[in-house]
């Protein structure tokens, strides 16, 4: 399993600035959950000289919620996001995604950023950070830029993270009252990876109307996507008929093909179907959420 | 090539361990070629498969996944350390009565997650038992017999379509 030939130094840093000091060495990597990054040491797909483990770093292990803004650190496991009832609550879309990754042993060890950071373009936490208008806080020895996931993910497993930087936290909007959300995917088996994934977050007003809409698709390009004209298309569409609006403008405006997808034919067939299912039961959620 | 050593401290199904690893040696490897605790075992090296599964300070962990350096200061727990040679752990006993292993190679980390999740909760329902062995692939018994010792295990009563033996 392990080679002779991955030779690197492991340090396990007790404070952020020691963490940041060492990735500002050439050659640098860090360790997060390991999930991903194990068998890439292995197999020396991965070769840094220095391996940077975060897991003396109890700061990132939290997760915020103040007034508005959540702030998970990097750390969090996808365990603590399942089992976080703040997120639960305020968040829903991340328990869900957390739910639908990976299986249970994997979870106690993986982190959320972790996964974010693999940047699989048609996996649910990516898709639905765009959704969610996600902000990355990536932090270099001497300062800090927040990036938005939009800006985020560059390719298949590519990402705005530079040499010597740390994602130290992710920041997302607490849900408003009448806000629900909802991802939907298609994978050859439950929790394996993703085919295919569409998330939405839609806002209701009094009248039962769509208000706001965030959705995004992935599985089809490069990187996930926003559907901007499905949103444009369903602001004031009453709930019952949102869910076929966006499939509708889905179809008739299918995402670019790209690299990073198992069949993008495929994905183009499946977004629109996988969508209308995100748009109906986020629609529902809010309703729901409305109501308590 | 030199690699780095590392001191490591962990305790092993209740045995303090102190020593010295290469950054890169897998927690797998520790456990199995270091310590000679074969009952791990390595599948797909990659993380679906379960066969590594050890408990980590109680939690089931993916030990073809972890360094032994991440370890430090934490408790392991193997295949081991469950049941004694005159006497079967439950979790062994209803997979023993309910022929739910043949080559047995994905069995200790199975046992693993069990002992864990019969720990938390004594009567885990349908659902969890099943969310649990997702994280667990079996080539040989097609699960049905794995799932019906779990379930027997946890009070869940079935009508069965097979006669009783």
């Amino acid at each position: 399993m392990t080679t002779a030939a991955n030779s690197y130094l492991y340090a396990r840093p007790e404070t952020l600035q020691e963490a940041l000091a060492l990735m500002a060495e050439a050659g640098s990597m860090v360790l997060a959950g390991g999930q991903t990054l194990i068998p890439r040491l292995a197999s020396g797909l991965a070769a840094p000289s220095v391996l940077v483990d975060l897991a003396g770093l109890g700061g990132l292990k939290q997760i915020e919620v103040l007034d508005r803004d959540i702030t998970i650190g990097s750390m969090v496991s996808l365990k603590q996001v399942i089992e976080s009832t703040e997120l639960l609550f305020h968040c829903p879309l991340l328990s869900q995604c957390a739910e639908k990754t990976a299986t249970p042993a994997i979870r106690n060890r993986g982190t959320l950023v972790g996964n974010l950071a693999w940047a699989d373009p048609a996996s649910q936490l990516p898709v639905s950070a765009i959704a969610l208008e996600a902000v990355f806080r990536v932090e270099r020895a001497g300062g800090f830029r927040l990036v938005p996931a939009e800006q985020f993910f560059r390719g298949p497993n590519l990402t705005a993270v530079a040499a010597g930087e740390v994602v130290t936290h992710l920041h997302v909007k607490a849900f408003a009252r009448q806000t629900g959300s909802s991802v939907s995917d298609v994978a050859q088996r439950q929790n394996s990876r993703a085919l295919a994934t569409a998330a939405a977050v839609i806002t209701i007003d009094e009248a039962g109307l769509v208000a706001h809409a965030s959705l995004a698709v992935g599985g089809c390009g490069d990187v996930p996507r926003r559907c901007s004209r499905a949103q444009d298309a369903l602001i004031g569409s009453r709930v019952a008929d949102a869910p076929g609006i966006a499939a509708a403008t889905l179809r008739a405006y299918p995402p670019e093909e790209g690299r990073g997808v198992v069949d993008a034919a495929y994905a183009i067939a499946v977004l629109p179907v996988l969508l209308r299912n995100a748009v109906r039961d986020a629609c529902s959620a809010a309703q729901s959420r409305s109501k308590e | 090539m030199s690699s780095s050593l590392n001191p490591l401290k962990v305790i092993v199904n209740g045995d303090p361990i102190a020593t010295e690893v290469s950054s890169s040696l897998l927690l797998a490897d520790f456990l199995r070629d270091e310590l000679g605790l074969t009952g791990t075992h390595i599948g797909c090296g990659e993380g679906p498969c379960g066969s590594c599964t050890v408990l980590l300070d109680g939690e089931p962990v993916r030990s073809c996944l972890m360094l032994a350096l991440q370890a430090q200061g934490c408790s392991i727990e193997t295949i081991e350390s469950v049941g004694t040679e005159t006497e079967l752990h439950p979790v062994q006993a209803a997979l023993h009565q309910h022929h739910a292993l043949q080559c047995g190679f994905c069995t200790p980390g199975l046992v693993m997650s069990s002992v864990a999740l019969f720990r938390a909760d004594p009567h885990p329902s349908r659902g969890a038992i099943g969310t649990m062995l997702q994280g667990h692939l079996c080539r040989c018994t097609g699960y049905r017999n794995i799932i019906e010792a779990l379930e027997s295990l946890a009070g869940i009563h079935l009508p069965s379509a097979k006669a009783e033996h």
